[in-house]
This record gives C-alpha cells, sequence and structure tokens, in this order.
C-alpha cells in the first residue's frame, strides 16, 4: 500500500487539497455561508481521515454512489470510499481538466461513451491507482445499469472481495426485509476483510448520528420551502453528497445543522440578495460542471431552485435503533425508499412523477426543468410519461440534454440560454396571467 | 521482375501505386466517382500510362479502401486497415501505430516489426474527426485546405469549438464569423477539435512508438501539429511520400508477398 | 436439403408474431408476450398461453417509441415499443417485462400506461446467488399465480411438469447444434443457428419441433463448410438479427459458437418435470444458469465460459457486439478487453450497434480487418495480443 505521502505526489491529490483551503478562506468571508464553509471543513475532514488512515494502514471500503455509508462507519476505524469521489470533487472545485482526464481514461480502457459520466470519473480514477487499495467492495445496484457497470468494474480492478447487493423493483415491506436480509449477510463479509467486528452499540450511535443528520436536513427543506427562497439554490443538491459519504458520522450531523442554521438565520433576517421572481423544481442531475451557474440564475433572472431531485429526502428516513434488527431494516429502507435517484428511478416512473408533483406543490414552484443528463437512461425513457403528467398539471416543463459532470457536451452558457428562454418567455409570462 | 499494383478506391479520392520490386514506380491520385468500377479504371489506366507499361505486365493487383470489392480487374481485396498499416511501415519501418485520417473515416492500427497488423480502432460512424469535417469547415470559412495550414500558425490563440457535432460546429463557426471573430483562433479551434477526436480514438487503442499519420488530411501540417500536441507525441516522417496513396502502396507490397509466395511455393 | 427449411424458418421470424402464432390464437388460446430470458417460458406455458419473445423485427421505425422513452434509450426497446403501439402486437393478452435492465423497466411503464395490454412484472434479484433466490422463486410463485388467474386456468403442478417437458422437447433439438458448429467443417452458419433458436422462442411448440426435425434430418445430409478462413465464437447483447451474423460471415470465416440471449444462451439444461416442487425446480435453473451481463459479481464465471467456448469451438477469435446505451454489457466489454490485454485471453473484435440497422460495408470492412488479423498470426504462429476496441 502506498503511505500518504506518495499518493500526494499524484497532481489528482496534490490539486485537491492545495484548493480546500483556498475555497475555505474564500467562503469565511462571508461569515453566515455556514453550508459551504461547513462543507469544505468535511471534506478537508474526510481526506485528512483518509490519509491518516492510509499512513496507519487501516482498511478501505469501495462502494458506489448508492450505498450508503452508515454501516462501514460503525465497524469502527474503517474508511469508506465512494468510488466517485475524487472525480466528483474535481468537478466541484472546478478542475475539469482534470475531471475530464478521468472520463477519458475510463472511455480508453473499453467503457463506452454513452455510459454515465459519474462513472466514467469512478473507472477513470481507479484505473489511475488515485485510491488506496480496498480490502473489500460493496456494490448496489441502485439508482442505474451505469452504476452497476462501475460496480463489475470496480470488482474487477479492485482485486478484492465483492458483495452484490440487489434492491428489487419494488418500494413495499417485502422489499425492505430483502434488502435488510443482504445487509445482515453484509456485516459478516466487512467483518472477514477489513478484520473489524461491527459492534451493534457502535452501529446504534452510528444508526442515531444518521437520525440526527436525516432530521436536520428535514427541517432544513422545510425552511426552504419559504417564498422566497433566503439560501442559496446551489447547496440543495448536497443531500445525496451527504447519504453517500458522510451519514452515520459527525460530519454529517455537522453539515445538515449548517445548512439548517444558514437558512433558518437568512430567512428570519429576512436576507435577500436577488428579487426572486420565480421558482424551478430542478428535476433532474445538478449542473456539477458549474455549480455557480445557480447563482446566475438567481442574479440575472431571478430563478431559485429551493429543491431538486438530489436534495429530496423522503419522510420514511428515521432509523429505529432499539435492535439490531430494527437498524438493519432502518437502513435498508433508506436505501430503498429515501435515497435520492434510487427512490425516484428504480421503480415505475408514477414515484418519479409523484414526487414531482409534491415537491411542485409543497415548495410553490412554478415550473420543472428536466436537466436530462444524456446518459441518464432510465429518466429520459419515461420523458413522455413525465411531459405528459406536467401537461395535464398545467405545470410549464423545460427539457434539455447536457451532462453533468463533462463539459464538452453542452456548453454552460447553451444551459444558460435554454433555462433563460424557458423563465422569460414561458414561466414568467404565465405567472403573469395568473 | 516483380510488378503489381495496389488501387485504393475511397469515398473522396481513389489512388493507384505501381510497384516494381519492390520500389513504387508510380502513384496517382484522382478523384472518385459514383462508379467505382470505372474510376479503378481510370486511375489504374493513369498509372500504367506514366510508366509506360501495360496491364499484361502486372502479375497481382490489390484492391483496397471502401470500393475494394467493386475493383474488376482485382485478384484479391484486403481491409484498408491491413494496407495502410503495410504502406505506412515500408515508408517508416519504425512505426508502430498508424493514424489514417481519410474522407469519411478515421482510424488507428497498430503494426508489429513487418508492417503486419496487430490490432485497431475505427471511427466510422461520425464525421468528427474525419476529412469530412474540415472540408465542411473550409466551406463555412470559405478559405482552402491551403489557407487553413496559413491559418493555424498565425498566433497561438484559439476558440474552442464545444459542439461535438459536426453539423452544429459549422453553426458555431458561422456565428463565431458573424460576431467577427478572426480566422486564425476558429481555425486552430476546428483543428483541436479534429485533434481531440482522433486522440480519443487512439487513446482507446493504446500509442507505441513511433507514430506516423496518413491520409489526404495528414498533408495538412495545422491538423499534425494539432494532432501532435493533443497526443504529446511526435508523428514520425513518411519518408517524402503522399501520404494519401499509403493505402495504394500498403496493397501493392501485399499483392508482391502472394506473388513471391506464390513463386517459391 | 436444409436450405428450402431454413428459408421457412427466416420467412416466419421475419414477423413479430408469425402466423403460426396468430393460428394459435384464432384456436381462442392466449399469447403472453415476454422480454427476458430470467423469465420462465414454461411459466407462460404453464398457464395455458405461448410464450413470445418480444422482438422489433419489423420496425423501421422506431419513432412512437421515441416520443415516449426518447431517443436515448436501447434501440431494441424502442423498437418492440413502437410495435406494440403500433398495434403490432394485437394478439397479446399480457406481457411479462423485468427489471432486466433500465430500459426494460421502461418498457414497463409503456405497457401499463399507454396500452391495454396488461403487464406483469418479475424483479429479478441481480446476483445469483443460494440466499436471494428465495426472492426470485417467489415472483415466479406470483406470476404463475397471476397469470393462471387471468386465464382461468388451475396452477397446477401437472401443468408446470407438462410444460417443462414441452420446452425441453425444444431444447433437446437445440443441443443438437453444437457438435453441427464445432465441427471441423461446420454443418450450418451462425445465421442459421440463430435463426433456429428465435424460432423456439416465438413459434407454437409444435410448428417448431417440426421444422427443428426437419432441418436436423436435412443437415446430416449438408456437407460442411471447408476452407474457412476463421473461426469465431459471437458473444454481446439483445441479437436477434441472423442478417447482422450473416454479414459477419460474409469475409470468409465463420461463427461456430455464440453465448446470445436469443441464441444458445437460450438453451437451459434439462429440468427435472418429476421434481417434488416442479416451479422451484424451473426457477432454480433459470437463476443459475449462465448469467446475462445485468448480474453482479459474475462476470469471472461468464469470462471463464467464453474461455471455454473458445477452446471447445477451436475458434480463433470472439466476436463482442453490443447495442448503444447497454451499461451491463458496457461492464463486461471493459472487464473482458481488461482481461485480453493482461492474460491474452483471445483475440477480441468489438463492435457496437443499432438495433435493425446492418450497416454492411463497415462490418465488412472491420470483419475483414479481423480476419486478416488472424490470417497473419496465423501464418507466423505468433500469438495475437489486444489493445483496444474497434
Amino acid at each position: 500500500m502506498r503511505s500518504s505521502t506518495q499518493m500526494l505526489r499524484e497532481p489528482a491529490w496534490r490539486e485537491l487539497l492545495e484548493a480546500l483551503p483556498v475555497l475555505q478562506t474564500f467562503f469565511d468571508g462571508d461569515p453566515h455561508s455556514y453550508g459551504i464553509q461547513s462543507l469544505l471543513r468535511c471534506v478537508t475532514s474526510y481526506t485528512n481521515d483518509a490519509f491518516a488512515a492510509v499512513d496507519n494502514g487501516k482498511p478501505f471500503v469501495w462502494y458506489n454512489l448508492g450505498f450508503n455509508s452508515e454501516l462501514i462507519y460503525a465497524l469502527g476505524d474503517v474508511c469508506p470510499l465512494p468510488i466517485e469521489s475524487l472525480g466528483v470533487l474535481h468537478n466541484l472545485l472546478g478542475s475539469l481538466d482534470r475531471s475530464m482526464e478521468f472520463i477519458d481514461t475510463a472511455v480508453a480502457t473499453g467503457v463506452p461513451s454513452d455510459c454515465c459520466s459519474a462513472d466514467k470519473l469512478a473507472v477513470g480514477a481507479i484505473h489511475k491507482n488515485l485510491y488506496p487499495m480496498p480490502a473489500c467492495t460493496v456494490g448496489i445496484n441502485t439508482p442505474c445499469d451505469s452504476q452497476v457497470m462501475a460496480t463489475q468494474v470496480m470488482a474487477e480492478l479492485g482485486q478484492a472481495p465483492f458483495f452484490p447487493i440487489d434492491v428489487p423493483y419494488y418500494h413495499d415491506d417485502r422489499t425492505v426485509r430483502h434488502v435488510a436480509a443482504q445487509l445482515r449477510e453484509l456485516i459478516p463479509f466487512l467483518e472477514r476483510h477489513t478484520q473489524r467486528r461491527l459492534d451493534f452499540d457502535r452501529l446504534r450511535y452510528v444508526c442515531e448520528l444518521s437520525n440526527q443528520t436525516t432530521e436536520a436536513i428535514w427541517e432544513w427543506l422545510e425552511w426552504r420551502k419559504n417564498v422566497p427562497l433566503a439560501q442559496s439554490s446551489k447547496l440543495v443538491a448536497f443531500t445525496l453528497v451527504l447519504q453517500i459519504l458522510f451519514t452515520g458520522h459527525r460530519n454529517g450531523v455537522e453539515l445538515a445543522q449548517a445548512l439548517l442554521r444558514e437558512v433558518k438565520e437568512r430567512t428570519v433576517r429576512g436576507e435577500h440578495f436577488y428579487e426572486e421572481r420565480a421558482r424551478a423544481i430542478w428535476y433532474q442531475d445538478p449542473v456539477w460542471t458549474d455549480m455557480q451557474i445557480y447563482d446566475w440564475f438567481e442574479q440575472d433572472l431571478g430563478l431559485s431552485v429551493p429543491v431538486d431531485v438530489f436534495g429530496f429526502y423522503a419522510q420514511d428516513g428515521l432509523i429505529d435503533t432499539r435492535t439490531p434488527d430494527t437498524m438493519l431494516e432502518g437502513l435498508a429502507r433508506k436505501l430503498v425508499n429515501c435515497h435520492p435517484m434510487a427512490r425516484q428511478f428504480r421503480s415505475d416512473m408514477g414515484v418519479y412523477i409523484r414526487d414531482f408533483m409534491h415537491m411542485h406543490e409543497a415548495w410553490q414552484a412554478d415550473c420543472g426543468i428536466f436537466a436530462g443528463h444524456i446518459a441518464c437512461k432510465h429518466a429520459w425513457g419515461g420523458i413522455g410519461l413525465f411531459k405528459e403528467a406536467c401537461r395535464k398539471a398545467g405545470i410549464p416543463l423545460l427539457v434539455f440534454e447536457f451532462d453533468m459532470f463533462d463539459p464538452r457536451i453542452t456548453p454552460n452558457d447553451e444551459v444558460f440560454f435554454q433555462v433563460e428562454r424557458f423563465v422569460n418567455e414561458v414561466v414568467l409570462p404565465r405567472k403573469a396571467r395568473g | 521482375m516483380i510488378v503489381t499494383a495496389g488501387v485504393d478506391i475511397g469515398s473522396t479520392a481513389s489512388k493507384a501505386v505501381i510497384l516494381v520490386d519492390g520500389v513504387p514506380a508510380a502513384e496517382i491520385v484522382g478523384q472518385s466517382t459514383t462508379n467505382p468500377a470505372k474510376t479503378a479504371d481510370r486511375i489504374f489506366d493513369e498509372a500504367l500510362r506514366s510508366t509506360g507499361m501495360s496491364r499484361g505486365d502486372v502479375q497481382l493487383v490489390v484492391g483496397t479502401g471502401y470500393g475494394r470489392t467493386l475493383v474488376p480487374f482485382a485478384d484479391k481485396n484486403v481491409s484498408e486497415i491491413t494496407c495502410h498499416g503495410r504502406g505506412a511501415h515500408f515508408l517508416c519501418p519504425s512505426a508502430r501505430t498508424v493514424i489514417d485520417i481519410g474522407g469519411q473515416d478515421t482510424k488507428v492500427v497498430h503494426v508489429d516489426e513487418r508492417g503486419n497488423l496487430l490490432d485497431f480502432a475505427m471511427n466510422d460512424k461520425c464525421a468528427a474527426g474525419t476529412g469530412r469535417f474540415l472540408e465542411a469547415m473550409a466551406r463555412s470559412l470559405d478559405v482552402s485546405f491551403e489557407e487553413m495550414e496559413v491559418a493555424y500558425f498565425k498566433g497561438t490563440d484559439a476558440r474552442v469549438i464545444s459542439n461535438m457535432c459536426s453539423v452544429f460546429a459549422e453553426s458555431e463557426v458561422i456565428n463565431l464569423i458573424n460576431d467577427g471573430v478572426p480566422l486564425a483562433p476558429i481555425v486552430r479551434g476546428l483543428l483541436q477539435s479534429l485533434a481531440g477526436r482522433v486522440a480519443s480514438l487512439s487513446r482507446r487503442l493504446g500509442l507505441i512508438d513511433d507514430v506516423v499519420m496518413t491520409g489526404g488530411v495528414a498533408k495538412n501540417r495545422g491538423v499534425r501539429d494539432a494532432i501532435e500536441r493533443k497526443l504529446k507525441a511526435p508523428l514520425s516522417p513518411l519518408a517524402n511520400a503522399d501520404p494519401q496513396t499509403v493505402g495504394a502502396l500498403g496493397a501493392s507490397l501485399i499483392a508482391a508477398d502472394l506473388v513471391t509466395t506464390a513463386k517459391s511455393a | 436439403m436444409p436450405d428450402a427449411t431454413l428459408q421457412s424458418i427466416l420467412a416466419l421470424i421475419q414477423e413479430p408474431v408469425p402466423q403460426p402464432v396468430r393460428d394459435w390464437k384464432s384456436n381462442g388460446q392466449p399469447v403472453v408476450g415476454y422480454f427476458c430470458q430470467y423469465v420462465p417460458q414454461e411459466l407462460i406455458l404453464a398457464s395455458g398461453a405461448l410464450p413470445l419473445r418480444l422482438r422489433g423485427v419489423g420496425s423501421d421505425d422506431p419513432s412512437l417509441g421515441d416520443a415516449l422513452m426518447s431517443g436515448r434509450v436501447c434501440t431494441f426497446v424502442r423498437h418492440v415499443m413502437s410495435l406494440v403501439l403500433d398495434g403490432r402486437y394485437d394478439v397479446l393478452d399480457a406481457a411479462v417485462c423485468a427489471n432486466t435492465c433500465d430500459h426494460v423497466r421502461r418498457a414497463a411503464d409503456v405497457f401499463t400506461h399507454k396500452t391495454d395490454i396488461p403487464c406483469e412484472f418479475v424483479s429479478v434479484p441481480r446476483s445469483p446467488r443460494e440466499s436471494l433466490f428465495a426472492y426470485y422463486l417467489e415472483e415466479l410463485r406470483n406470476l404463475h399465480a397471476s397469470l393462471c388467474t387471468r386465464f382461468g386456468t388451475a396452477p397446477t403442478d401437472d401443468a408446470l411438469r407438462d410444460a417443462i417437458r414441452t420446452i425441453e422437447s425444444n431444447r433437446q433439438r437445440l443441443r443438437a447444434l453444437p457438435p453441427l458448429r464445432q465441427h471441423q467443417a461446420p454443418k450450418l452458419t451462425g445465421a442459421e443457428s440463430l435463426a433456429l433458436h428465435i424460432a423456439s422462442q416465438v413459434l407454437p411448440p409444435k410448428d417448431f419441433q417440426s421444422l427443428a426435425d426437419e432441418l436436423l434430418e436435412a443437415l446430416e445430409r449438408r456437407p460442411g463448410f471447408e476452407d474457412l478462413r476463421a473461426r469465431f465464437v459471437l458473444i454481446g447483447a439483445e441479437l436477434d438479427d441472423p442478417g447482422y451474423v450473416r454479414a459477419l460471415e460474409s469475409q470468409g470465416a465463420l461463427v461456430v459458437g455464440d453465448q446470445l440471449c436469443f441464441g444458445a444462451r437460450s438453451v437451459l439444461p434439462p429440468i427435472d418435470p418429476d421434481a417434488q416442487d416442479p416451479l422451484e425446480a424451473i426457477a432454480r435453473t433459470y437463476f443459475f444458469r449462465h448469467s446475462c451481463a445485468r448480474m453482479m459479481g459474475d462476470f469471472p464465471a461468464r469470462y471463464e465460459s467464453i474461455v471455454k467456448l473458445v477452446d471447445d469451438c477451436r475458434a480463433d477469435g470472439v466476436i463482442f457486439q453490443r447495442l448503444m446505451f447497454c451499461d451491463p454489457w458496457g461492464a463486461d466489454h471493459h472487464n473482458i478487453l481488461l482481461r485480453c490485454k493482461n492474460v491474452g485471453g483471445f483475440p477480441f473484435l468489438s463492435l457496437t450497434r443499432e438495433y435493425g440497422i446492418v450497416p454492411t460495408g463497415q462490418l465488412r470492412t472491420r470483419v475483414q480487418a479481423f480476419v486478416e488479423r488472424i490470417e497473419i498470426a496465423r501464418a507466423q504462429a505468433t500469438p495475437i495480443q489486444e489493445g483496444g476496441e474497434s
């Protein structure tokens, strides 16, 4: 296993670790931007822990973004590593050349170009040997087949035992029990390969942290229902980030509570740094290539995004911590019914559409935006039904193609142009007509 | 004396090479027509005229290119993939990777130390990254290929052409012209876009030194420079040969091999 | 001569609903369309219905499917759903979809919301391990019960046993093909073999068996194909077009073995009709069969099976074809390439395709170059080192 010093010789890691404190300083300039400050702190904290784990020979567990981190944290000093993380972080920090390199590496090694760029980021990073090798890997079939592709590559390249989790098509209790049984099966697998024991008292503590995170998220999303929206649009996508990597850890609680504190304070103070003219449910993948585009929407168009599909967290995510069985069932329920994208896309389109209608009403939106990530086949496959439902409900819907991690597909000014035209020519006139 | 010929019927240009005892005696390039058989006859006869030979003097003809099965006088047809590899290796014996940008396809080929085909990757589904792309852009810019080459080397600025599709890239170019953007940065952006596609295909196969480029587009020094920068690797020269005739040359060499094999059998 | 029988088979399978299926229907018997190999034919048959594997053959315009599903979805599924929406599958009394992949899941939505064809769903676990078998078995029990209720038949073990025997009878005939194909001088082409396999999944059993018997008898007298330039194994995604395989075989090489879902992989091992629980026996055979790329964690077994097939067929190389937008087979593509590069598995040609399109010129060039590669390596007695995809 390479040491952290050796890993830091890789430009991909060096650039990331150099960028984090610079961004931290930048956002520290606004004392009220608790959300972003906390996110940067949590990422820095996670990265420091990961490098320390490398140097101390601690085991790593790789997994894909459809999985949640609680069980791994419950093992003690085992480091969870979502395989998409490095590429995604480079995107968020603006080093798109680096993330495009990962994408191109994946395609060069045989991943078809029509697979999702999130998964190409993962495969590219693995091929470049940027991650500490795992003690074992966990793959879950949600949210989509492109993720399944990434797990199969992970299984092949990870050179470590692989455990697949199946989440069936449905949302019923039978499905939750089926997944809970697999989590039960997963525990001895993790113990055997990480050589750690899963202590159920520690799992209880981890689940309690997860519950605190979930409750904070719910309250945060409630505050974002206020009109006008007092907090930045771009922060809402981070529910997914929380669930993939920070849930079950103090970082998750901190981040969720920071997001909540920020929206509460800004709302109570009546802080508005633009005139909100329209509210959209961004109902597909965020523009991870440039999250500042949401600031642009706010400032130039007066368009806010109070909630999106990555941010929405269904009211089924609290874990009953009384017994090991109830905890495993609670964790399964989170994966089946709450995890963004897995909840909406795994089953029939009805779930996707109903969630949209609920969000549109509850967050008092004026329109929907289907930012169609080109490789998101289970979303595009239902576009006809979604458009029809919106038409029937009288909700204006913008549909366009782009790629959430690869800026070469649709340039950001084209994305802005699409949204601008929609807001100015469709949404605002309709709103004015009442 | 062993006299053989290679006839390469491409989508935009057709080529013929006559080989006499392993030395090219004629290399002709002509316009393709919608009738590959007639094109083959015409180009072959022109090549023969330039050497003073007749059809009877040629012991074996190999046809290649997209129209290879329609060369009526060919004794055998061999894929242009194999032929380009062989021809490039003849001209540059250290060549192990051959990048061929043709009129409507692009291919990357690996050959061994004898010029034999080892592996290949091809793009023939999308015009971006092919000669067609450059033709369309030259038309939009109202310049010749030579003028594009001159413009490329003027300065270092490049306007990134963000559209992947060559049809939409053409619209983007027209918008840039209307916005008053000078020619040079547009051309640099276009050639970089082409080079990016080619580099992506090359990486799929992998690069083994030395790398050479064949096909008509290889005559454009701007394209060569853009590709070298994208690959971060130099392109080795192909002696003084016309890169457009490499496929036909390879076909004539394969024909000579067959004649030699038959004689020694 | 086999040619006449083969022509009959090809003519029949050119239609999404072959005439014998319409005859079955006009006798008052139901027809159930299904997408996926993890939906047992035996189950459908036991409910009193004819299992009809859904195909997009005969669709030259996927626009009806595109309108609902967009152009960013598998062309196979779009063509099938275009035919459904156009009424070309008017014989269906029900359809069965599965969570085979993202695209078939969305096809289920189209069936449910846009047609009057009742759509059943089977959720097939993503990993073929014992601990997940009970879930699959329960899904099949539910499906069986639902179909029987729909068609007013009793869900008896006897009906299941009869269905097992009938489908096994189909498969016995298909099991005669590998020795004929793997022979030094194969007696039938890959295209012909695929046609017969498809017929077993779209014709009423009696019609299929009669044609298969006729063909097998004629093949005994057919001389084999000699002087092949190369022998290939064909693997990859959904492929139900003998014309595509014919294009691959146009350069003097033959497809002597395959692992296609519509092809040789449809031939399961025999199921014991006298098992105590015939439905469990069916489920077990289907669940633990040679897996599809949608199954997670099973790539090593799939890879070993390719190596074995190449060996059994004395094949010179493997042709891998993938439908655009197919993520599960995208994973296998990456992994096979990786193993071929690292451990020198077998010469490998990779093709990406769209359903219903056979780009003969492009295919011919690639396959010809692949054949030439193999011939060169054979002449020099050097192994082929794999690089990348074509």
